[in-house]
């Protein structure tokens, strides 16, 4: 054969086996298709070799610990009579007579006609040698594993036949073999750090899920439970209130809307928290209907006209057009609303205004609400949709302090309906609040 | 005032102090008001039927109320139909809503959000629901 003709031969059967080789990333698979793929598919069990070993170096024990084995029969009568099992058999680095150390610290190839010099320690010089009869082995090569200038492992193989009959283009085979063995190694031992990283993050995200859901459950039910009695005495005063229980004077009338305002706004904080709750946890469902935003308008309208007459507030709303149909979750489009506009009632001194405008522009849904109150100064602008930020020392005595949940959720209602809201404030003079949302 | 006197009312709560005043404002609002403490005596009184509004609790002792409106949608349907049925708990949470609306219940009401003047307003807005004109 002509050495153009061995030299393809030698590239093809590397092809084969890289293909083999490469074609896994399963650790274990890989080194055992090492371990095979040279004998069968390749054919070199015709040309005398038996066993292959591959070993790898493991940092814990500082030492190169058998891995896999070649399926052939002297390979079982190898490990059969052995007196430690194949994958206990370690090397210890400082071993430095073992020519299994020697190929891997030299990087260079070794080879022996003695298995003492490859198995020696761990097992004694006579045991070493038992096995090497057992398996009826002349010769063994050990060539290192070698990845981006890294020892990585050794494999070992071992022939019946002399060390002078192999030939050329069998040992440039091997030694091509070994750099692809290295590859692979390196990628599947790369791939299974990632997978078991994979699988322990993934075990983790399960047990935030579960932490998660657990604590959904429990301010669900925490809720419930601070509902029921707070419901009972809204309830019972409100009948006091409208004179179920009989006549009250006007003094008794006046501390129970006390009783009765602060009961309520209990009642606004665990609502609020339940919505967080939800709303953190992603399980917060929006119920989008399509509705009339001018009906909307109208009853908030209504809803605060008392209070600004009481406070000879210029309190005014104005949609254009007068009909805009939008689909959204009427009751939070509802709560963002009361949010604002009792802020700028909050934060506007009597005799003020407010206003409220409604308009549409490329499909979406615009709402400003102007107050003529005292505004927002440049460096709080950015704390005011953050949780449990609140603005408001200073107030007169009669304003009821807020929880600081009322922007911050007013900002994830209208995120979650895909919307924007910002401010524009001018420090003594006023502040606008606009939200946008998608008409539809 | 409308003529209430014709329509029965089954209140389920088992809060004494609330099935009190819900039984109280419904009645002075001329219902007639049965009421019922426990899930068991709900699913009884419901299993007979013939209400024309029931309201619900969902946190029962015994049977909790998504399960009765299970049992009477797929095994023990009422021998008279309860014409409306609206949940009135303090349990909040999306999947419970959206069971009871899928097992019939034609509203979810948060007790804490509704004064008894209110409920008394839901009581009729659903009476009147299958009727607008009266």
């Amino acid at each position: 054969m002509s050495d153009l003709s061995l030299a393809q031969d030698t590239l093809k059967a590397l092809w084969k086996v890289t293909k083999i080789v490469l074609d896994t990333l399963d650790f274990n698979q890989v080194t055992q298709k090492t371990c095979d793929s040279l004998l069968n598919e390749l054919g070199y069990l015709n040309l005398g070799y038996r066993i292959i070993v591959f070993s790898l170096y493991k940092e814990d024990i500082n030492g190169l610990q058998r891995i896999s084995l070649s399926q052939t029969p002297q390979a079982q009568a190898a490990t059969s009579i052995s007196t430690i099992p194949f994958h206990d058999i370690v090397i210890p680095v400082t071993a430095t007579d073992n020519l299994c150390i020697k190929a891997f610290l030299e990087q260079k190839p070794q080879h022996t006609t003695d298995w003492k010099d490859i198995l020696s320690p761990p097992l004694s010089p006579e045991d070493a040698r038992t096995n090497q009869n057992a398996a009826g082995i002349k010769t063994s090569m050990i060539f290192p594993v070698v990845s981006k200038g890294k020892s990585l492992g050794t494999l070992i193989f071992s022939l019946v036949k002399d060390y002078s009959q192999v030939s050329a283009s069998e040992f440039d085979l091997i030694n091509g073999f070994t750099d692809i063995v290295g590859v692979a190694v390196q990628n599947s031992v790369l791939y299974s750090s990632l997978e078991n990283t994979t699988n322990k993050l993934n075990e983790a995200n399960q047990k935030l899920q579960e932490i998660d859901n657990l604590k959904d459950e429990f301010v669900s039910l925490a809720s419930h439970e601070l509902r029921t009695p707070m419901t009972a005495i809204k309830s019972y005063v409100w009948m006091v209130q409208n004179d179920k229980a009989g006549p009250i004077t006007q003094t008794t009338k006046k501390y129970l809307d006390i009783v009765y305002s602060s009961t309520d706004r209990l009642i606004h904080l665990v609502n609020d928290m339940l919505d967080i709750s939800r709303i953190e946890s992603g399980r917060f469902q929006l119920h989008p209907v399509d509705f009339d935003f001018s009906e909307l308008i109208h009853e908030i309208q209504t809803e605060f006209s008392a209070k600004a007459s009481e406070r000879n507030l210029n309190w005014q709303t104005r949609i254009d057009p007068s009909q805009i149909t939008v689909k959204a979750d009427r009751d939070k489009i509802m709560q963002v609303l009361e949010n604002l506009i009792g802020n700028a009632f909050k934060f506007t001194p009597d005799g003020g205004s407010i206003s409220l405008f409604a308009t549409t522009k490329d499909r979406q849904l615009v709402v400003s609400v102007t107050d003529t109150g005292r505004g927002i100064a440049g460096e709080d602008i950015p704390k005011l949709f953050t949780k449990f930020t609140r603005l408001g020392e200073g107030l007169p005595t009669l304003a009821k302090p807020g929880t600081g949940l009322g922007l911050y959720l007013a900002k994830q209602f209208v995120e979650l309906h895909h919307g924007q809201i910002s401010v524009e404030s001018v420090l003594g003079q006023g502040s606008t609040f606009t939200f946008t949302i998608p008409m539809d | 005032m409308p003529d209430n006197s014709s329509k029965r009312i089954l209140i389920v709560e088992d809060d004494t102090a609330l099935r009190d005043l819900y039984v109280q404002i419904l009645s002075d609002s001329n219902f007639q008001v049965e009421s019922a403490a426990d899930g068991q005596e709900a699913f009884e009184a419901m299993k007979k039927g013939g209400y024309d509004l029931v309201l619900l609790d969902i946190i029962l002792p015994k049977v909790d109320g998504l399960t009765i409106l299970e049992k009477l949608a797929n095994e023990a349907p009422p021998e008279k139909p309860n014409f409306h049925i609206v949940v009135l708990s303090n349990l909040g949470q999306d999947e419970a809503i959206s069971k009871a609306m899928g097992l019939g219940a034609q509203g979810y009401l948060i007790k804490s959000d509704y004064t008894p003047g209110q409920v008394v307003e839901q009581v009729n807005h659903f009476l009147n629901l299958d009727n607008p004109a009266s």
